[in-house]
């Protein structure tokens, strides 16, 4: 069989798509892609409500702690929040559900929508702890009210520390 | 600091059935009306409920034992309206110069513990409101 090489350019054009099909991956993959949303944390994951949420990227801590430089997941208050390790009487997350994710989803959600204030009459100017923020379907189970809900009330500390639980459905407020 | 070791330690020997989130309700309800703040409460999860102004909150009530936090101006009215309430006065309900003794959180307002950064020698009220979610 006789073998046959491609002209130069041909191997330096191939050479190049598969040079950018590698750097579109990698950027894609740290959620850089100028065009691309940032990679959603797990494929089917619930999703704000609003459309036009763009979720920053997260990454643990060297303490195990999700964060994305903003705000800091408090997984252990978390738990207080997960079916098998909640309290008595405490809301809980359905199963499949990751509360660190959600968690820190909502958060970002209420900073692009000011929700720490918008939903909740009456919360102070100056600081305000609390934002109710639904997502695109049902993620838990809200013990005051004893029903589904898709709303995740996110709480935090003035340090940024945040953890949530299921919150009561806007309609029902 | 401002050590709250002893409205704690009347919560730990204080009977189970003395107070009600009904009851709780009741007094920020009525101290709200009297001093124009806003109530804000989630029943369920939130074990305070909160009284706020238009710039900042203001204090907090436990639904699970007479105890409330409220800055200064507040706890001034706050004893006449409800004389029931174990009042701990308060500067600023962001201010972390509360502190605690650990086993005394854990056996009443944090009976599930807390996150590694809680620090029982200074904490603020939206600390403990936070962590008792």
């Amino acid at each position: 069989m006789t073998r046959r090489r491609l002209p130069a350019p041909a191997v330096r054009h191939v050479q190049g798509l598969f040079r950018r099909f590698v750097d579109g991956f990698k950027r894609g993959r740290r959620g850089q892609a100028g065009n691309l949303p940032a990679r959603d944390p797990s494929p089917r994951a619930p999703r704000p409500a609003d459309p036009e949420f763009t979720p920053r990227p997260m990454e643990r801590d060297r303490h195990g702690n999700l964060t994305d430089g903003v705000y800091r997941v408090s997984g252990d208050a978390n738990r207080k929040h997960v079916k098998g390790s909640a309290p008595e009487g405490k809301s809980t997350y359905n199963e499949g559900i990751d509360p660190d994710e959600i968690t820190l989803t909502a958060a970002q959600q209420a900073d692009q929508k000011n929700l720490w204030t918008g939903e909740i009459p009456g919360q102070p100017s100056s600081f305000s702890n609390k934002a109710k923020v639904p997502f695109d379907q049902d993620i838990g189970h809200h013990s005051g009210t004893d029903e589904p809900t898709n709303v995740v009330n996110v709480y935090r500390k003035k340090n940024g520390t945040v953890h949530s639980s299921p919150g009561s459905r806007l309609d029902q407020d | 600091m401002i050590r709250i070791d002893d409205a704690l330690s009347r919560w730990a020997g204080a009977p189970e059935n003395a107070w009600s989130p009904a009851l709780a309700s009741d007094a920020a309800d009525r101290m709200a009306t009297r001093l124009g703040l806003t109530v804000l409460w989630e029943p369920g999860d939130e074990e305070w409920i909160l009284l706020a102004d238009a710039v900042a909150y203001q204090g907090m009530i436990s639904i699970r034992y007479p105890m409330a936090l409220l800055t200064t101006h507040v706890a001034s009215e706050a004893r006449s309206i409800d004389s029931a309430l174990d009042i701990v006065e308060i500067t600023e309900f962001l201010d972390e110069n509360l502190s605690a003794d650990a086993e005394l959180l854990k056996a009443t307002a944090l009976p599930h513990g807390w996150d590694d950064d809680f620090n029982p020698q200074a904490f603020c009220a939206n600390d403990l409101f936070v962590e008792s979610v």
